[in-house]
């Protein structure tokens, strides 16, 4: 009896510490349970502003994917039909513009061209995109930028490709390694600030397709291009001040002829201005160069998407400018991405942060060949920093490059952070600049003005990293014992997963005569 | 101490039944749904085409010359400096357009042409190119005349003109016939560009 009192009693404390552990197993598992729904973004917090394009914008079919000349087919803005986009499940309008993969320099400034799709929405919290891309067979998907580590999930039966982000931003979905017909996706944050056409000084310009031939801006004036909106003209504004140009539409230039040489339609041009903003807007298929200022003091360029494809088609260029922030932006041009040059004054305490390229053709961050346009006295190109830049791809010429074709002095510039994604310098006609750094004092016969040459001092490289594509080789060279490039610091360099520790390491081609205090950590 | 230990039973198996129920229903995945009220589409209008722009449909603009005859044209023109290319000559070539325009240098900046003669003239048109391109601006000008090129006279005082794209880009500035054989333009300040900028300078004679 005593014994089975006993056994009765062990077991009744076996019990209880059997339910204690399952007590303390199941606490975990709840807590656990809580956390992974806490870090779950709820789409109840989600909100999406989705754009109908124009109806007036034509069905791309097969024959206009085709790459052609510019005269040998319609270059205008189409209405996509091979790429669906739906962000959580609904369909985000997609828009097929001009981009141009050849590498080499058309003379008759007829180069083949070609076509990508492109789309964009505003969102909250969470969207979950969904591309179908009905004629490619999906071996490989890349979503840059890569830093953000989107894993797709792929289902290759249905062509189709699936992924979410939480973060609004510039994004781009590269199929089988090919530039061709990636898909470039603007996903903005929700829109605040929204002028009111009833607003003095505001030109509204709501959805559709609109002709506007020219919109000079006075004074005071704000450009408010509503999302949904193409317009086909142009937006400049000389001596004027505070003025403005917002909104998520597009500026489309496809209607002009390509410049040729003698007729460029500048989509947004701003000459002897002061105190600037340009925001968000997106600009497609110009018929020469993008963004440009001359002579402008005080700018924002903030979040400005740019795609161009014709010969000259630089993407953002600042002349002879002082105090801008260039920041946010997405640019993917045929010619130089951002350019800094002296035309008429000197440019000083620019900074380009946080800015997407793709540079299809010549340089990502040029600064040059043209440092003193305007002959004057002592011209100085001073306080440019490009920091936090991707650059998705680079075909032709160098990554990074300061080509003083003038005889003015460029100092204390800084490039920091500067990941490439695809390095393939070199490619087409870029063979003879197929470098990744360019710090280099020449006389050029088509770009440089002064009859005597300049100065580099105290340059600063922190931090360079290729991810894929080539090791290409970089070069540090003066003109000669009186022109030098001086005081140059490179540090940080990872080109294909090697950590550069010297110059010969790096494949730096230096010019031992016209360099000095060059260091490389 | 028996006792203690059942009430510890059950106590242990209300608390991991509770437990368990939340575990399985109490907690709710996030909705991965997106609420249909929180999605907005923008619409767009019905077009079947690309149209102007409401707000950029201009009235046209007739042209209404001065009486007489445009003697400036293609006469010997000189300036007392000029920006870049933008010569004294582009101004009297009867061609408004692209860089057929004259620029100066430091204000003030002179523009003077010679008659070749004493000649009587009632009005002079100062015309920029009309694309809206170029955008309104203002201009300074005064107007001088002389029979010599050497001494001149007031004509016309310094006055703000308007020129507008929607008007035309031009200013006529007409007076009482007067004989001159130099009609000098005296331009001292332009709110759209660094120095005087004329397209046309035209001289009217009956």
């Amino acid at each position: 009896m005593e014994s089975k009192k006993r056994l009765f009693s062990i077991v009744e404390w076996f019990v209880i510490l059997l339910l204690i552990v399952f007590l303390f197993l199941l606490a975990i598992k709840t807590r656990d349970k809580l956390s992974a729904v806490k870090d779950m973004v709820s789409m109840e917090e989600s909100k999406l502003v989705l754009y109908q394009g124009p109806k007036s914008l034509r069905d791309a079919t097969k024959e206009d994917l085709k790459a052609a000349k510019e005269k040998d087919r319609d270059f205008s803005l189409l209405h996509c039909t091979d790429t669906i986009v739906k962000v959580n499940g609904y369909d985000s309008y997609v828009y097929d513009t001009n981009v141009n993969h050849s590498r080499t320099w058309a003379t008759d400034y007829m180069p083949v061209q070609s076509r990508t799709p492109i789309t964009y929405f505003d969102f909250q919290g969470q969207a979950n995109i969904e591309v179908t891309v009905e004629d490619i067979e999906l071996a490989s998907v890349k979503i840059s930028p890569q830093s953000i580590e989107l894993e797709p999930l792929i289902d290759r039966d249905n062509n189709k490709v699936s992924f979410t982000i939480t973060e609004p931003g510039n994004y781009t979905v590269t199929f089988n390694d090919s530039p061709a017909r990636a898909l470039h996706i603007f996903a903005n944050p929700l829109e605040t600030n929204v002028p009111s056409p009833e607003d003095e000084g505001v030109v509204f310009i709501g959805p559709g397709e609109w002709n506007i031939e020219s919109i000079m801006l006075e004074d005071n004036q704000t450009l408010y291009i509503s999302g949904g909106a193409v317009i086909h003209g142009v937006v400049n504004a000389d001596h004027a001040k505070n003025v403005k140009v917002l909104g998520r539409g597009i500026i489309d230039g496809s209607g002009y002829k390509t410049w040729g040489g003698s007729s460029a339609h500048i989509p947004l041009k701003f000459d002897n201005c002061n105190n600037v903003e340009l925001r968000d807007v997106i600009v497609l298929n110009p018929n020469a160069w993008v963004l440009n200022s001359l002579s402008t003091k005080n700018e924002i360029i903030d979040g400005v998407r740019i795609i161009s494809s014709r010969p000259n088609g630089d993407g953002i260029t600042l002349q002879s400018c002082e105090n801008v922030t260039v920041e946010n932006c997405f640019v993917r041009s045929w010619d130089d991405s951002l350019v800094v040059k002296n035309y008429v004054g000197d440019s000083k305490n620019i900074i380009f942060k946080n800015n997407q390229l793709w540079t299809d053709f010549a340089q990502s961050m040029e600064i040059g060949f043209e440092t003193n346009k305007g002959n004057k006295k002592e011209a100085i190109i001073s306080d440019i920093t490009f920091e936090d830049i991707i650059v998705l791809n680079n075909f032709h010429k160098p990554v990074i490059s300061l080509h003083n074709g003038d005889d003015a002095l460029i100092k204390d510039i800084v490039f920091k952070n500067i990941t490439v994604e695809n390095a393939q310098m070199g490619s087409g006609d870029g063979d003879v600049m197929p470098y990744l750094i360019d710090l280099y004092i020449t006389e050029n016969p088509n770009w440089s003005t002064s009859k005597d040459r300049g100065q580099i001092r105290n340059v600063l490289i922190d931090g360079v990293t290729v991810l894929a594509g080539k090791f290409a080789p970089s070069r540090i060279e003066g003109y000669d014992e009186a022109h030098t490039v001086e005081d140059v610091t490179i540090r940080n360099v990872e080109i294909l997963g090697d950590k550069i520790r010297s110059f010969e390491q790096g494949k730096f081609q230096i010019d031992t005569e016209s360099t000095k205090n060059l260091v490389i950590e | 101490m028996k006792t203690i230990k059942k009430v510890l039973i059950a106590l242990l198996l209300v608390a991991n039944l509770a437990l368990l129920a939340y575990y399985m229903v109490g907690i709710k995945d996030a909705p991965q749904v997106i609420n249909a009220e929180n999605v907005t589409i923008i619409e767009a209008p019905d077009q079947k085409e690309s149209e102007i722009h409401p707000d950029f449909i201009k009235e046209e603009f007739v042209l209404i010359l001065p009486e007489g005859e445009n003697i400036a044209l293609g006469k010997k023109i000189k300036d007392n400096g000029f920006t870049d290319v933008y010569g004294a000559n582009r101004a009297n070539d009867g061609n408004v357009d692209g860089s057929s325009y004259w620029e100066g240098k430091d204000y003030p900046n002179t523009l003077t042409i010679d008659l070749e003669s004493a000649t009587k003239i009632h009005a002079i048109r100062v015309a920029l190119n009309p694309m809206s391109i170029w955008s309104k601006r203002t201009q300074t000008i005064a107007v001088n005349i002389s029979l010599d090129g050497e001494n001149f006279t007031d004509l016309v005082g310094a006055k703000e003109y308007t020129f507008d794209p929607d008007t035309g880009n031009q200013v006529q500035i007409p007076f009482d016939e007067v004989e001159a054989r130099f009609v000098q333009l005296v331009v001292t300040d332009n709110s759209g560009a660094g120095g005087g900028q004329i397209a046309e300078f035209e001289i009217y004679s009956k």
